[in-house]
């Protein structure tokens, strides 16, 4: 779990603790809070009861989000050596890849997924392309380029890449070079 | 005189015994693992972050050990250079792990598993904005 949710819960747990006290207070006849005066219905302290009424939500919220936020397993592609395992997380790939794309003359712009396939890695590509070019031709480079680059890097065959022209852009090439 | 460091002798129960602390070896390790061209640094979690805004310097931060008497093992987390190629960045850094530990404590290097966290990529090697004239 992560650790400022332990905090919520730890923090919330005391809050609880004080309200037990409290009210096991006002059974010996006691009230140490001084607040029984203030829970009233009625006009006296209103504005205590609105910050009471913001605090206890507030505490719902994070105690709920906490008891729903379900760790997401991370993905990672991992090597086996002599000394132990190399893992390399599909963040790390996916920024790789992505800035192996953008480098392509004739790619605007970039959106990758990477998925894992039993024969290697499959990288779903969409791009925003510079107008004026050869779409299939283009297309051809960033599967080859892509494809030899991950291997090259990471070490893993890329099974498949699907490539995709979300839009071409309506900027126009440079006139000179 | 200077004394031949010997394991076996050390680990003599009439000598006392000898244990190192997980951190003196974390420590050891996150410095091994930074040497190897290609790792650009380590990769912290939470508590690392906060102990590196109070100033201090975590030498074994994104480095997470297991230390018994006479073996380790060790887990790094760690950010690549980009260009650099990751398999052989990483077993780099097994080796120049494995070797410091052992070198530096007598300890056993049983494992040492790389986490690659991420990629860094320097400013000069983003690509350039796309110009009218050059």
């Amino acid at each position: 779990m992560k650790i400022s949710y332990r905090l919520v819960i730890i923090f919330s747990s005391l809050v609880m603790l004080v309200l037990s006290v409290f009210f096991f207070s006002l059974l010996l006849g006691e009230d140490f809070l001084r607040v029984t005066g203030l829970l009233t219905i009625g006009e006296e302290g209103k504005i205590f009861k609105f910050v009471g009424f913001i605090f206890f939500f507030f505490l719902f919220l994070l105690l709920w989000m906490a008891g729903l936020h379900t760790k997401k397993p991370l993905q990672t592609i991992i090597h086996e050596t002599e000394l132990g395992e190399i893992r390399i997380s599909f963040n790390a790939v996916e920024a790789l890849a992505l800035r192996a794309v953008k480098r392509i003359h004739g790619v605007k712009e970039a959106e990758i997924d990477v998925l894992a396939d039993p024969n290697g890695l499959k990288f779903r590509v969409g791009i925003v392309s510079t107008p004026d070019l050869n779409i299939p031709q283009l297309l051809c480079e960033i599967r080859n380029h892509l494809q030899d680059y991950i291997k090259d890097t990471i070490g893993i065959p890329v099974s498949a890449t699907e490539v995709t022209v979300a839009k071409v852009s309506s900027e126009p090439r440079a006139r000179v070079e | 005189m200077v004394r031949e460091f010997n394991p076996e002798q050390e680990w003599d129960e009439k000598n006392g015994s000898i244990r190192i602390a997980n951190e003196v070896v974390g420590v050891i390790a996150g410095l091994a693992a930074m040497e190897v061209k290609g790792v650009y640094g380590m990769s912290g979690g939470m508590v690392d972050g906060i102990t590196e805004l109070l100033k201090k310097k975590n030498l074994s931060k994104g480095v997470k050990v297991e230390v018994g008497e006479k073996e380790a093992a060790v887990d790094l987390y760690i950010v690549v250079e980009y260009g650099s190629k990751i398999p052989e960045v990483s077993v780099a850094v097994q080796e120049n792990v494995k070797r410091a530990i052992e070198s530096m404590t007598g300890l056993s290097v049983v494992e040492v598993n790389i986490h690659i966290q991420g990629v860094e990529f320097r400013q000069e090697e983003l690509p350039p904005a796309d110009k009218r004239v050059k």
